[in-house]
């Protein structure tokens, strides 16, 4: 096991470099450049040059490339040239951010998305099974900003519950430590920043979570329904083995391999599909920032960004395939 | 923007920025007093702003977002009437130039310290004005120091490769007594006074600037100069009735009143907190469900329900210019006739009818009607597709005449709040009269811009905010110099943008610029079609925020009420 795990981090090692090169020809592909984006109806040609010559803009590509691999092997990934600051630091503020915002997407998803799709498959052809499926179809395809706009209103703008912005009340004054506010307001001891914290995530998570939700339901209820149908199932029907025994430990357990096979995928998707729902809440994650980032072309953010995205996936996806090992027992890496 | 030697000198008269009132609306913690009784001491006031700042540091920033903030902590020697463009004393009590105009001395105010306790004196004003003279490297560059550049050229080292102005209008600062400075230019100007208004000539503590590295930094393999201080980014030290408290990227700038400050605070804001909001619904939502009490860039098509929600919507003057370019590299766009007839074959009092939600006004030049130089009497090109068609057939051409247009997409600008919609009618119109129009379009940033400036439409929708109140930042910044984007050179123009932006005689100069703008519209280089009052809303509770045409706008005058 130990030696799969190795072995796939290394096979990261190559695909982060073809990555590296990929999105590196395809920001500078891009028509314009940094200097148009800084300057907008302000450029002029003497101040576009003398912006790609300060920004190492006018040397070749290969060189450009050369250099920021360099650094990037020195662990550093550059500088972003709209908010001034290393593109390393931002990283560590913005990150956590998304993190907390998909896992809790995820965790939406994941606790009603299994028991709806369960539930579905149980009753199938019933009320609730027509019911879901309907209802799973509206959630893949309602528009990401659409749902955020009427959950606001509903929630927060005619109820009052929610608020619509952020992450915490900016009255608020908790150390962060972790940048995941949810865990730096349990180490402040602070219960009320934490309740605000989780306030705060509600309406993004719902927003994000909406379309796994769908699609875990979904593949949820079509896996219950094959094991269903197994004979292994029939074997412990006909023995006579508690009917809540044989769903947990022979009907769940084996439909959920494929489910986790989606939630990982998903996982990834979220992390870097968080731009939208991060926009429409000014949630100060990825997202808004790789927006901001193909917006001002600001080149070292991009990369950065992608890299790490690119990384974190392929790590989501190695965690993913190492927990089928746990789900079944049959499956072992070598 | 220009950075050549011959704009340096780029004129501010009246302008730039104008105090205001401040605005916003709090929540607060209650407390009493006030003058009604019912004004709270100690409110609170959250501002939806679109982004976050650059960075606090005056002298690099270019950008509103960072102006509107450092505005509330910074101050320079002079500043302008809230609401307005006329200069008012600021740090400076009072002042008097040579007979020559190249000496200028300022009485400081006493009793003036910056936000650290440091006094506030001539040797304060000096050591800012040195920094900026002495910028090198990557501080050279247009989008760190635009406005040094604008309004006075170069640096003390150039850098002859950086495109940067080689003159400077700057000659030195000299401390007569600790109150009384005196600033040396190397030539008469006529916009010196106003320029020294802009936010980006605010003084910085000397101490801070010095203990936090404002300037260090260095450019690494990449060429990218990696500022390693934190002064512009966790220690902004000014004068102004704020200070600064924590700015989490993304999420908010806390500042908190100054205890200390010298000046009049006629509001109650205790905490005032900018929360960058990209999304114009979320800015709205956020609104309505009081998270915040007020925000900028309100787009027209919110105005009525934030009327109908009972929240203040205020304008501001109108300070800026939509207009249909029209490059005249692309035949048959350089023949005369083909520019009146495109003028005259646009409906645009029905475009700013049907799109700008009542908050425009039809232009008829290139600047707005505030500033002065304006020309009342300038040719007009009044809707009459007839006519268009007529003066095309004189000159010969088959009906109807090709041309190219092209707008930009993912954008709203002040003076465009929704582009697409008017290069629609637009085209309409010239399609109904006598045009056959390829339409084209691209995202705003950078690629339209990319291809505007490098003269690759024929026409284009397009237009400018100003940055202060001189007629050079709106034609002087289009027609003074020939460009790619215009594809014109036309001597009399040029020379007349230059021969207006040396005059120090202000009578003198208003004639010359309204003499410029009747030669502009007679030779029609695009077709000037509206002038906007941009909007902010606030909650109904917040009283005292006044609007300025060039956005410079305090929340040290804004009150909010229990409410």
């Amino acid at each position: 096991m130990l030696r799969y795990i190795l072995r796939r981090l290394l096979f990261t090692i190559p695909i982060l470099f073809g990555v590296s090169v990929l999105v590196f020809a395809f920001v500078r592909a891009l028509p314009g450049g940094p200097a148009i984006a800084l300057l907008g109806e302000r450029a002029t040609e003497q101040a576009i040059e003398q912006i790609e010559r300060d920004l190492g803009l006018d040397q070749p590509v290969y060189v450009q490339y050369a250099r920021y691999m360099g650094n990037v092997l020195k662990g550093d990934l550059g500088f972003s040239i709209s908010t001034r600051r290393p593109v390393s630091d931002e990283l560590k503020q913005r990150f956590p951010a998304t993190v907390e915002l998909g896992l809790a997407a995820m965790v939406f998803a994941v606790l009603a998305g299994i028991p709806l799709g369960y539930v579905a498959a149980k009753r199938y052809g019933g009320v609730v099974d027509n019911a879901s499926l309907v209802g799973s179809l509206i959630g893949i395809s309602i528009p990401v900003f659409l749902l955020a706009l009427v959950l606001k209103y509903v929630f927060a703008i005619k109820l009052g519950w929610l608020p619509t912005i952020g992450r915490l009340e900016v009255t608020r004054s908790v150390p962060h430590p972790t940048n995941f506010y949810l865990l730096d307001t349990i180490i402040a001891g602070d219960g009320a920043a934490f309740i605000d914290a989780v306030k705060h995530l509600i309406l993004p998570a719902i927003a994000l979570g909406t379309i796994p939700l769908a699609i875990v339901a979904r593949i949820t209820r079509a896996a219950v329904l094959d094991v269903l149908g197994e004979d292994y199932v029939r074997t412990a029907q006909a023995k006579g083995l508690d009917p809540s025994v044989i769903d947990r430990r022979h009907v769940l357990r084996n439909a959920l391999l494929p489910v986790v096979t989606v939630i990982g995928l998903q996982t990834g998707l979220l992390l870097t599909g968080a731009v939208l729902t991060e926009t429409v809440f000014a949630w100060p994650g990825m997202g808004s920032w790789m927006l901001n980032a193909i917006r001002f072309r600001d080149y070292a953010v991009i990369q950065g960004g992608i890299l790490f995205f690119v990384f974190i996936v392929i790590l989501v996806n190695l965690i993913v395939d190492i927990s089928y090992a746990f789900l079944n027992p049959r499956i072992r890496y070598r | 923007m220009r950075l050549s030697t011959a704009k340096k000198l780029r004129v501010l008269a009246p302008a730039l920025v104008a105090a205001l009132v401040g605005a916003a609306c709090g929540v607060g913690d209650g407390g009493e007093g006030g003058q009604d009784g019912r004004q709270q001491v100690g409110a609170t006031l959250v501002f939806g702003t679109s982004a976050d700042p650059v960075v606090l540091d005056g002298a690099l920033v270019s950008d509103g977002e960072s102006l509107r903030a450092i505005d509330q902590m910074f101050e320079g020697l002079v500043t302008l009437k809230a609401g307005g463009t006329d200069v008012v004393p600021g740090l400076a009590q009072s002042w008097e130039a040579s007979g020559d105009g190249l000496e200028w001395t300022f009485n400081l105010r006493d009793g003036v310290t910056f936000h650290d306790g440091e006094p506030f004196d001539a040797a304060a004003v000096c050591f800012n004005f040195e920094r900026w003279y002495n910028f090198e490297g990557s501080f050279q560059n247009p989008a760190a120091t635009y406005y040094w550049q604008t309004v006075f050229g170069g640096f003390a080292n150039t850098d002859p490769e950086s495109g940067a102005p080689t003159e400077s209008l700057y000659g030195g600062c000299e401390a007569i007594d600790d109150l009384t400075v005196k600033l040396t230019l190397t030539k008469p100007s006529a916009s010196f006074l106003s320029a020294l208004a802009l936010t980006n000539f605010t003084f910085a503590s000397p101490k801070a600037l010095e203990q936090y590295d404002a300037d260090a930094g260095e450019v690494d393999a990449e060429g990218i100069f990696r500022a390693t201080g934190t002064y512009g980014t966790e220690h902004p030290t000014g004068t102004g009735p704020f200070m600064f408290k924590e700015w989490v990227r993304g999420d908010h700038l806390t500042m908190v009143r100054n205890p200390n400050y010298w000046g009049e605070f006629p509001g109650n804001i205790e905490t005032l907190i900018f929360r960058p909001i990209a999304d114009n619904a979320a800015r709205l939502q956020a609104l309505q469900n009081g998270e915040i009490q007020g925000y900028d860039l309100v787009e027209p098509q919110d105005f009525q329900t934030i009327r109908d929600a009972g929240f203040q919507l205020l304008e501001r003057p109108a300070f800026n210019i939509g207009y249909i370019g029209i490059n005249q590299a692309v035949e048959p766009l350089d023949d005369l006739a083909v520019r009146q007839a495109i003028a005259h074959a646009i409906d645009r009092q029905e475009i700013v009818d049907a799109f700008y939600a009542g908050q425009g006004v039809v232009a008829k030049e290139f600047m707005p009607p505030e500033l002065f130089g304006y020309a009342e009497d300038v040719t007009e090109y009044p809707y009459d597709p007839g006519r268009a068609r007529q003066i095309l057939q004189d000159a010969g051409y088959e009906l109807p005449v090709r041309v190219d247009f092209a707008y930009p997409t993912d954008v709203s600008r002040p003076y465009m709040p929704d582009p697409r919609a008017n290069f629609q009618a637009m085209v309409a119109d010239l399609e109904e009269c006598c045009f056959e129009v390829e339409r084209k379009s691209a995202t705003w940033s950078p690629d339209y811009l990319d291809n505007v400036d490098n003269g690759r439409y024929g026409l284009y929708l397009l237009g400018w905010t100003g940055d202060f109140g001189d007629p050079d930042n709106f034609i002087g910044t289009f027609f003074q110099a020939p460009q790619k984007a215009w594809g014109f050179r036309n001597p009399e123009i040029h020379d007349c943008l230059d021969e207006a932006e040396v005059i120090t005689d202000q009578a003198e100069r208003t004639a010359k610029y309204e003499e410029c703008n009747r030669i502009i519209m007679d030779f029609l280089p695009g077709v000037p079609y509206v002038h906007t009052k941009p909007a902010l809303a606030f909650q109904p509770n917040v009283t005292g925020y006044v609007p300025s045409p060039v956005s410079l706008e305090q929340f040290s005058l804004v009150t909010v009420k229990e409410g």
